[in-house]
């Protein structure tokens, strides 16, 4: 701008929302919580987890500052509930969340799993922390059931040695369970 | 070597002043940040050493001191910060000083928080995210070197009728300054010099060759390292040595700095389970596992570490090392280290942690309390950015090696 | 490393790197209290269209953000008493600035007004205290720098102010708002780095607090010049490094960093014949050399940051300080051709007369705390000549 008259011009502006990669994120988290919910029920591992936790306990992940969640209870004495996706309403003992909606896409598109994502501090973990090794162990597990080989190793940091047979059966019934929720 | 991830965050907010006559800028820290009566929070062990007189003395003609609380316990305690933050309101103070190591800086955060808030509920500032907005100012007085606390975000008060830690993590919690100064290190007894040195060559080991790692906090890491590598064994040759002790106290500060921003590994999270169950000092349990963790985690950061021996071993023994072999050489480093500090401590200094011995002198981490330590590890979130991960049998084996003083059986190492 | 008997260090710069950095910052602002933030830019900025990128991250946040681009910097009284109308009468509580150089000291200037009330610098000039809680900054430079936008110096006409708490509290360097700038334009700001890392690394007041920005503003800077200069294959991420290594040497420079360099660079660019980057990178090499003359320089480190360990490991002990020396007199030599000259490897290539010199050394000296005007003279007849410094300057 040049001249004499140098009058600046504000404006204000309210960016909008990314309508398609919300809904991305929300399906992920969606079908990952209900894929939690079906690995408590179907692996040893997982249920050993949530035998660990507290009554009660609730974690979610998701993305700030205004969604999409997912919370999962635990139930009974090993198992988990999804608990949908709000989190407003809810008693959150611990919660995993990314800084903003790109950091959520970065890591369910596989470009940087949870240890990346944690190293490149994409994400904030509040309240319970000490339980956050047992809900990433949980995530860990689940990704590998529900990933493709050359994606789950890309999502997780030790690809572990399962039988096939348990890989594969497991792999079925969680997709099952999650699909129909129970 | 320049190492840049595809993205980093860094932020290291304290004013550092360091030197040889560091306390003395004490008042005039006070008048820049508007605060003239200060609280002094301390514990018994450093008061009885007469560190807390000697600040006292230097600052006592220029600043009206507002009280001096000194019984803060190992474990800082919300009993202790409730007490501390009603002497600071009633003597109607306006700033903080912590003289002491973790656990008193600590206190004094979970203090500042409070007075700042005008709360009576700490427990609702919790987490993190939750303090927008500066508190009282802090200033910091390390009496090691070191724990790196001074440069930490973050705060952990133990709520002991609850049985809980209570985390507290924000940028607002950092000191304003942290002051380094050798008079407060002098007469640090030869053990736990050495066992604070070698805390700090961990957090710069394993910001180095950990997830987070990133080019600021590289090159504070190399830089305490080099200081360490340095100046350790001198000091402990003579401790009255006041370029040594500073230079500790530099290299202290440095790698906080380094751990603060790039975090660690399986070193702490193991170490932090070790000190749990057997209370063993954090400094100790370091020593002994680092060159483990440098082991274990080899073949996914073995470059990273090979670089360390640069900074560890001066220029003529990295350039006579092959480049394959430089990794292998500062493990090696390392236990050498922890020998000749344990010749000069004769024994003080433990090098695995069946020599560790507890205030009575009997063994303090027996082996059949392996489990409990996998048990605690496994809750512990440090190994998040450790670049392997760790089952049972994986701890079992670094536990069983770094008990019985034995390198690790590299091929038993799961890679997935 | 050279440890000083006293020191003191303070940066309170949160620095963002790399990929989606930019998505970061309403995460940041919102740490800080921040809530509605006043987005403004520099006409260079606007003009590459840098805003795009910073208000897309924004998205999802529900935030409001007002903007102010195209500001010029030629009137800057103006444009301050304009943007601190509009900061008020918006309730704003945060600044986000895009762009580099004289409008960075505007911004500061900006925030140090509307923290205090205070128009005029004249009163901290005179020693009034800058306090520590200025209004949240956050800034977002490219790879055409001046290397001073995230110091603590703030520069209007005549009068610099100096304190940490100028500098902004958050740098975001993001591939996207870096810039495309042309290949002299990115040589002198990486040679803007690579002088201000030098120097905080190698001068009298150097400590390892402030060597932790300037080692890594070194590395980059030369890393990127190497570049620019055709050693080696051209990284698609070489105009992000370039302002990498600018901001982070200026956080090295913080606002106790101006050294001899910097005072000579500034007497000479008072003659009009050169820029302060053209005098700053004729002198490096020179001033390099007079410092490795006093062995607790360790100058020979900078073939660590400028080779890499492994070269600096190889050569013998003694050999490293002409090794470094030498380096960096290749790399001059190279830019100069590559920028038609406008990068001089010595005075004369810059336009000075061997006349102006003794003038300059004394400008320069009324300011320099380091080198008496005599010693300074000397530097400039060297570097005037091209010839290496000896043990009688």
């Amino acid at each position: 701008m040049t001249g004499i008259d140098m009058e600046l011009i504000y404006r204000e502006v309210t960016p909008g929302r990314s309508i398609l990669k919300r809904t991305y994120l929300r399906i992920n988290l969606w079908f990952m919580g209900r894929a939690i919910q079906a690995a408590s029920r179907v692996d040893d591992q997982v249920r050993r987890e949530f035998q660990g936790l507290p009554e009660n306990f609730t974690f979610a992940l998701g993305v700030m500052p205004n969604g999409p969640y997912m919370v999962v209870r635990k139930e009974d004495r090993d198992r988990a509930r999804y608990a949908g996706g709000r989190i407003e309403a809810q008693s959150v003992d611990l919660t995993l969340a990314f800084k903003h909606l790109e950091a959520g896409i970065l890591t369910f598109t596989f470009r940087e799993n949870t240890p990346v994502a944690t190293a490149r501090d994409r994400l904030v973990v509040d309240g319970e922390v000490a339980y956050a090794c047992s809900v990433v162990r949980v995530l860990d597990i689940v990704q590998v059931y529900l990933l493709p080989k050359p994606i789950a190793r890309l999502a997780v940091k030790r690809y572990p040695r399962w039988p096939l047979a348990k890989k594969w059966i497991n792999r079925t019934r969680i997709y099952w369970r999650a699909v129909i929720g129970y | 070597m320049l190492h840049i991830p595809a993205y980093y965050e860094y932020c290291c907010r304290v004013n550092v002043v360091a030197g040889h006559e560091a306390l003395e800028k004490i008042p005039q820290i006070l008048e820049r940040v508007h605060a003239s009566k200060p609280m002094i929070v301390t514990d018994r062990g450093v008061a009885g050493a007469g560190l807390v007189d000697l600040v006292t003395r230097i600052i006592g003609d220029k600043v009206d001191i507002g009280g001096i609380e000194d019984d803060v316990p190992p474990d800082s305690s919300l009993d202790a910060v409730r007490r501390i933050a009603e002497a600071y309101r009633n003597n109607a103070c306006d700033a903080l000083i912590a003289v002491g190591g973790g656990s008193v800086l600590d206190t004094a955060k979970g203090a500042n928080i409070m007075v700042s808030e005008e709360t009576d509920d700490l427990m609702a500032f919790s987490g993190a995210g939750a303090l927008t907005h500066r508190l009282k100012p802090l200033i910091a007085i390390p009496t090691t070197a070191g724990t790196g606390s001074e440069t930490t975000l973050v705060a952990v008060i133990k709520d002991h009728e609850r049985h809980q830690k209570m985390p507290f993590v924000s940028y607002f919690l950092l000191p304003d300054a942290a002051i380094l100064d050798p008079r407060m290190t002098l007469t640090l007894p030869p053990a736990i010099t050495a066992a604070t040195a070698m805390d700090a060559l961990t957090h710069a080991m394993e910001a180095y060759t950990c997830l987070a790692k990133n080019p600021l906090s590289d090159a504070s890491a190399v830089t305490a390292i080099e200081l360490i590598a340095k100046h350790l064994m001198p000091v402990m040759k003579q401790p009255e040595n006041r370029d040594g002790r500073l230079a500790l106290a530099m290299a202290a500060t440095l790698a906080g700095m380094a751990f603060s921003n790039a975090m660690v590994g399986m070193v702490h999270n193991i170490g932090h389970a070790v000190g749990a169950v057997c209370g063993v000092p954090h400094g100790t349990c370091m020593a002994i596992l680092l060159p483990y963790g440098l082991e274990y985690n080899l073949h996914r950061n073995g470059d990273l570490t090979a670089e360390l021996l640069l900074p560890l071993e001066g220029a003529d023994v990295y350039a006579r090392t092959p480049s394959e072999k430089r990794a292998g050489r500062v493990i090696t480093r390392v236990r050498e280290l922890n020998q000749s500090l344990y010749d000069i401590t004769h024994g003080g200094h433990a090098r695995c942690l069946k020599e560790v011995r507890n205030r009575d002198g009997n063994a303090a981490v027996p082996k059949d309390q392996l489990p409990d330590i996998i048990k605690a590890a496994k809750c512990d979130p440090a190994i998040f950015l450790n670049p392997e991960d760790l089952d049972d049998e994986d701890y079992l084996m670094v536990l069983e090696h770094a008990w019985d003083g034995t390198p690790l059986d590299r091929s038993r190492i799961k890679t997935g | 490393m050279h440890l000083p008997n006293f020191m003191e260090f303070e940066c309170p710069v949160k620095t963002h790197y790399g990929d989606w950095a930019l998505n970061h910052i309403p995460f940041e602002l919102k740490a800080l209290g921040a809530a509605k933030p006043l987005l403004i830019a520099d006409e260079a900025a606007s003009l590459e269209k840098r805003l795009k990128p910073v208000l897309e991250a924004f998205r999802d946040t529900d935030m409001t953000l007002g903007v102010v681009e195209d500001i010029p910097t030629s009137d800057m009284q103006n444009s301050l008493h304009q943007l601190s109308a509009i900061y008020r009468d918006k309730d704003c509580d945060a600044i986000i600035a895009v762009g580099q150089g004289s409008f960075i000291d505007l911004t500061k200037w900006l925030n140090l007004t509307l923290s205090t009330g205070e128009e005029s610098l004249a009163s901290f000039s005179e020693g009034r205290l800058i306090p520590r809680a200025l209004k949240p900054l956050a800034v977002i430079p490219s790879a055409a720098a001046d290397g001073f936008e995230l110091s603590g110096y703030l520069r209007i006409q005549e009068t610099t102010l100096a304190s940490a708490h100028l500098m902004p509290q958050l740098l975001f360097l993001d591939p996207r708002t870096s810039g495309r700038p042309d290949d002299t334009t990115m040589v002198e700001t990486a040679l803007n780095a690579l002088t201000n890392g030098v120097e905080t690394f190698f001068c009298a007041a150097a400590n390892p607090m402030k060597a932790v920005y300037a080692r890594t503003a070194t590395m980059l800077a030369t890393e990127a010049l190497c570049q620019l200069a055709g050693r080696g294959a051209r990284d698609e991420r070489l105009a992000i490094t370039v302002a990498h290594a600018a901001a982070l040497g200026g956080c090295a420079l913080g606002c106790q960093g101006l050294s001899t360099i910097h005072h000579l660079a500034h007497a000479i660019a008072s003659t009009g014949k050169a820029t302060p980057t053209q005098a700053q990178s004729v002198l490096l090499s020179y001033m390099l050399e007079r410092r490795s003359l006093e062995t607790e320089m360790n100058v020979d480190l900078f073939l660590s940051l400028a080779g890499g360990n492994d070269r600096f490991a190889r050569t013998p002990e003694h050999q490293r300080s002409a090794a470094a020396i030498y380096f960096l007199r290749n790399l001059i030599n190279q830019l100069f051709a590559i920028t038609d000259g406008k990068i001089g490897r010595t005075l004369q290539d810059i336009g000075l007369t061997r006349e102006e010199l003794p003038a300059i050394a004394e400008a320069a000296g009324r300011r320099d705390t380091e080198c008496e005007a005599s010693s300074l003279e000397a530097i400039l007849v060297h570097a005037w000549e091209g010839r290496p410094v000896d043990g009688t300057t």
